[in-house]
């Protein structure tokens, strides 16, 4: 499976992903990062996209559904560094907003 | 390490006297008793220092020296301490019954020193030897148990047969495994008969045997033979060979490995044929008719994945002067995702309220901007697990005007006559976010001879074997140079394209393609 990379800063976890994030590995991936993230204090959970080279619909749909794991547990939820590819596929999806804190709440 | 002396003697200047001697010469543990009694108790006291060596005086109280000796030669944890008797002179009856008793040597009174030394070394020398063997044998005793213990244990069978076919070793595992008495292994024959009667089995056992696999290598073949009961079961067999020519035989019984191998294949193949079942509905839902005026053609290409996608998309007459027309493309793939496809697509088919409003006495198109925020009230992803992208445009069959709305779908692209394409830029987010944000509504005017294509990003997305995509560049070339042919042959023409790029490599994502072309307007 693919690895989550986790780290901190002062008031993030901060789970780093790579590869192809796709639906071969995104039921793996959810099960590591709910984990990761249901064991750190931290009050926001920041997926770094930087080193995901391709995002299925899959893969959007885990970052929904982790979006929504964090409202559920009052934690802020964040994506960062999407490489090219990975923007422009969230910028088609209109999604960019959603995924910025403090975007409305869906 | 220090070697550790005792001198018996009831004579206390003798023993002093002879203890001087062995300190000189460099020994200093040297235990001294009067008697043949307190050495014995002291050696068998428990957790009592052991000796390397007893001089003993031969005449003394008690038991003496002889009954000394014969005590602890009679001792199993001390018949190993050599004994140099010391006799006061040359008494050959008492040097007899001494060296029958286990004596290693003697030394007559009084001792000359380099005699004493000398026999005292050569004394010690001889233990050391021998402690040294007995803890090599002791060694090999403990590895011999360990192997033994391994084979006992070891769930394998292991067998050894020599090249005219006898056996040389048979593990207690061939017994659990076969369940064959222990004289079956005579020879490899007689093995065979017993354990593999089925002709086919045997025969290619048989194969193996008479050609082994050379020193080093290792061949493993599945074989079924009879339990005692003649109920087929499976081994696994590793064939190896000793430089001697000695075939190794490793035995495993794999029968539930297999029995559950087998169940899961058959699951698989079960799943595999609901997947397919599940992909025949999906393809039924594909639109039929390719004219449904003179006004409008339209054409779709469809390439599923090899697990059941959740493209679905339709056209269909909205009322006498419209027609509606939708792509969509739920999340993932899989049983769950074409269901949530067939959903929404029954909600389009069934709920044609949500299409037309005929509140008002006539039949007004809802427009799609709306039909998009119904869609999305109905398909929350916090209730599905899924989102969607769809593209929804209904257009007037007598103006050419059409309006669409779009949920995150890839835009769709409107070919002009003279071959300009352009996408349809207006683009809301995807279908699932329960209001995240109202979805805009766009137009566009179809003149005769114009055509719009829309894909699933399956198309864009599909792979060469060397990981390239065949991306949207790709798709504007194909349509550019082919925007002349009739919307039917636009299409094929696209999905070649995608084929011969892929070249065999099968799509990980439904592919979807559906286009239209515009004639002429409907008369009024």
């Amino acid at each position: 499976m693919n690895r989550v990379v986790p780290s901190e800063t002062d008031q993030a976890l901060v789970l780093g992903l790579s590869g192809e994030v796709i639906m071969d590995v995104v039921p793996d991936l959810k099960v590591e990062i709910e984990r990761l993230a249901d064991g750190s204090a931290k009050t926001a959970v920041v997926v770094d996209l930087g080193a995901v080279t391709f995002m299925d619909s899959s893969g959007v749909g885990l970052l929904l559904g982790l979006r929504r794991f964090c409202q559920q547990r009052d934690k802020v939820f964040e994506l960062a560094n999407p490489a090219p590819p990975i923007k422009k596929l969230l910028d088609m999806l209109r999604l960019t907003e959603y995924f910025t804190p403090g975007g409305r709440v869906g | 390490m220090a070697k550790r002396l005792c001198i018996v003697d009831d004579s206390e200047s003798f023993r002093t006297y002879l203890g001087s001697l062995l300190h000189a010469a460099g020994h200093d543990t040297i235990r001294r008793f009067a008697s043949a009694e307190d050495c014995l108790d002291a050696l068998t006291a428990p957790g009592a220092e052991p000796a390397d060596l007893i001089l003993m005086d031969l005449i003394m109280p008690g038991i003496g020296g002889l009954g000394g000796l014969r005590a602890l030669k009679a001792n199993p944890s001390l018949a190993d301490i050599p004994v140099i008797v010391i006799t006061v002179s040359d008494d050959n009856e008492s040097l007899a019954a001494a060296f029958a008793a286990g004596a290693l040597d003697y030394i007559q009174k009084p001792p000359r020193r380099p005699e004493l030394i000398a026999r005292v070394e050569a004394a010690l020398r001889l233990k050391a030897a021998t402690d040294e063997r007995k803890a090599r044998e002791r060694d090999l005793q403990n590895e011999k148990e360990f192997i033994a213990a391994i084979l006992e244990y070891s769930h394998d069978g292991i067998a050894v047969v020599a090249r005219d076919g006898r056996f040389l070793f048979v593990s207690p595992g061939m017994e659990r495994i076969f369940a064959l008495p222990a004289d079956t292994y005579t020879t490899l024959d007689r093995w065979l008969d017993q354990a593999f009667p089925e002709p086919a089995a045997r025969l290619d056992l048989t194969d193996v045997l008479a050609l082994p696999p050379a020193p080093g290598h290792v061949w493993r073949r599945l074989h079924t033979f009879a339990d005692r009961n003649g109920q087929p079961r499976t081994c696994q067999i590793y064939f190896s060979a000793m430089p001697s020519g000695d075939l190794i035989l490793n035995i495993q019984d794999v029968t539930l490995f297999e029995k559950q191998k087998e169940d899961l294949l058959r699951k698989h193949d079960r799943h595999r044929k609901d997947l397919e079942a599940a992909a025949e509905i999906q393809q039924s839902l594909l639109p039929r008719r390719f004219s449904m005026s003179e006004s409008l053609k339209f054409a779709w290409e469809f390439t599923p994945c090899e697990t059941i996608g959740g493209d679905i998309f339709n056209v269909f007459p909205l009322g006498p002067n419209h027609i509606g027309l939708y792509m969509l493309d739920v999340s993932g793939h899989g049983v769950a995702s074409s269901l949530v496809a067939l959903s929404v697509y029954n909600f389009m088919h069934y709920q044609r309220s949500t299409l037309v409003d005929r509140s008002g006495g006539h039949i007004d198109v809802v427009p799609p901007h709306l039909v998009l925020t119904r869609l999305d009230e109905e398909f929350p992803y916090s209730k599905f697990s899924k989102f969607f992208t769809i593209f929804y445009m209904a257009l007037d069959l007598r103006t050419g005007q059409a309006c669409y709305g779009n949920a995150g779908h890839p835009a769709p692209l409107h070919i002009a006559a003279d071959g300009t394409i352009t996408p349809l830029p207006l683009r809301g987010t995807i279908i699932g976010l329960e209001g995240f944000q109202p979805f805009p509504s766009g137009t566009v005017t179809f003149a005769p001879g114009d055509k719009l294509v829309t894909v699933s990003d399956g198309l864009p997305d599909r792979l060469d074997d060397a990981g390239t995509f065949f991306g949207e560049t790709r798709v504007l070339d194909v349509l550019r140079a082919n925007h002349t042919l009739p919307i039917g042959e636009l299409l094929a023409s696209l999905r070649q394209a995608a084929e011969d790029f892929c070249a065999g490599t099968p799509p990980r994502d439904d592919v979807s393609i559906l286009g239209l072309e515009f004639v002429h307007p409907k008369p009024l």
